[in-house]
């Protein structure tokens, strides 16, 4: 009852406290808000501010990122520079290991499914592995009474999708070499005069819509998590006034979302590999 | 005479108005391809929320504009 008090009477306080300057976006508090707001009153200006520009990439961030990789870590040093390798290998023993294979497991398998390369796509797992996990976590975060998504806020996303954006390209050089990935770009697929000649339409087409995709991407997942958010927030200052959590349903909304929007993510991330990629089509028609 | 009050929500509206017109209609169509073939209902399952998560997202850019224009409203 105290805590709901509490939290419920710092959504005013976070509507002025907040870094965009007072305008109305109702937000609910979290801990690095409520950190700033003592060390505010204590007289500390300056870190505060630093906290709270800061809030959402950084500090949420780390919060996800340092203790999944250091138990990763120390779980894959355990298995495979430990005492027991050989019977740890042949059957897996003990929480962390059965956990990390399961998890790696199902992002293999879900990487092998949206990359439709077959054993070549198996590189790719850890990139792919890792940006589903990141994304995830970082997701259903936001569902946490005194935590906020780091993807709620488009510095997150749009530095995810430059990510995908950079791999993306530097795959299709790699794979295709530099003349082949011009090539791709410009639309030429066969070598038909047809496809020469309509290079000056297909070139920047294409280039343009290169460029769009990160900005899809972010946007997208930027949306839909501060949308899930901030809806939940205003819901939490609707029961307010007689401490009714009349947010419950849309944390299942929230918990859907959350899912759906990795799962497009990655699918999407994957499937823009896939289109750089050779696959057994162009090599069937190469080999004619 | 500020239109900015009126526009933004009624542009949500209409963009809300596109998205449950192309939503039905793949939800229609993966009802249909379940009811034809129970056994593949968790694989179209799958496809139907992909895709109606791209369709939605059409509707989200709209929503962002609203959230970057709405400190601008008198």
């Amino acid at each position: 009852m105290n805590l709901v008090a509490m939290i419920n009477s710092f959504i005013l306080a976070a509507q002025s406290a907040s870094e965009n300057g007072g305008e109305e976006k109702p937000e609910l508090t979290n801990i690095v808000l409520m950190i700033s707001n003592w060390m505010k009153s204590h007289g500390n200006i300056s870190a505060a501010d630093f906290l709270n520009t800061f809030q959402n990439t950084i500090f949420f961030t780390i919060l996800i990122i340092i203790p999944l990789a250091i138990w990763a870590i120390v779980t894959y040093r355990k298995v495979m520079h430990g005492s027991e390798r050989e019977e740890r290998l042949r059957i897996p023993k003990g929480f962390s290991q059965n956990f990390w294979e399961w998890i790696v497991q199902i992002l293999s398998d879900f990487t092998e499914q949206g990359l439709g390369l077959g054993e070549r796509g198996l590189t790719y797992v850890p990139f792919i592995g890792s940006l589903f996990l990141f994304i995830l976590l970082n997701n259903l975060l936001g569902v946490f009474p005194l935590m906020k998504s780091a993807t709620s806020s488009l510095n997150t996303t749009l530095g995810l999708a430059g990510i995908v954006f950079f791999t993306v390209q530097i795959h299709g050089v790699r794979a295709l070499g530099l003349w082949g990935w011009i090539k791709h770009l410009a639309g030429v697929e066969n070598g038909d005069m047809l496809e020469y000649i309509l290079i000056p339409l297909m070139f920047p087409l294409h280039v343009i819509g290169e460029l769009i995709k990160p900005m899809s991407l972010s946007l997208r997942l930027f949306g839909n998590i501060f949308g899930e958010d901030m809806l939940i927030a205003v819901f939490v200052g609707l029961g307010a006034f007689a401490f009714l959590p009349l947010q419950t349903p849309f944390y299942f909304l929230a918990l859907l979302t959350s899912l759906i929007q990795t799962m497009v993510f990655t699918l999407l991330a994957c499937s823009y590999i896939a289109n750089f990629s050779h696959t057994s089509e162009h090599n069937a028609e190469a080999m004619e | 005479m500020d239109l900015l009050g009126f526009s933004l929500p009624l542009a949500l509206g209409i963009a809300a108005l596109g998205s449950g017109l192309g939503l039905g209609r793949a939800i229609d169509s993966a009802m249909s391809a379940m009811g034809r073939q129970p056994e593949a209902i968790g694989k179209i399952q799958t496809a139907m929320l992909i895709g109606c998560a791209f369709i939605e997202a059409l509707t989200i850019y709209a929503l962002v504009t609203v959230f970057v224009l709405m400190g601008k409203i008198k």
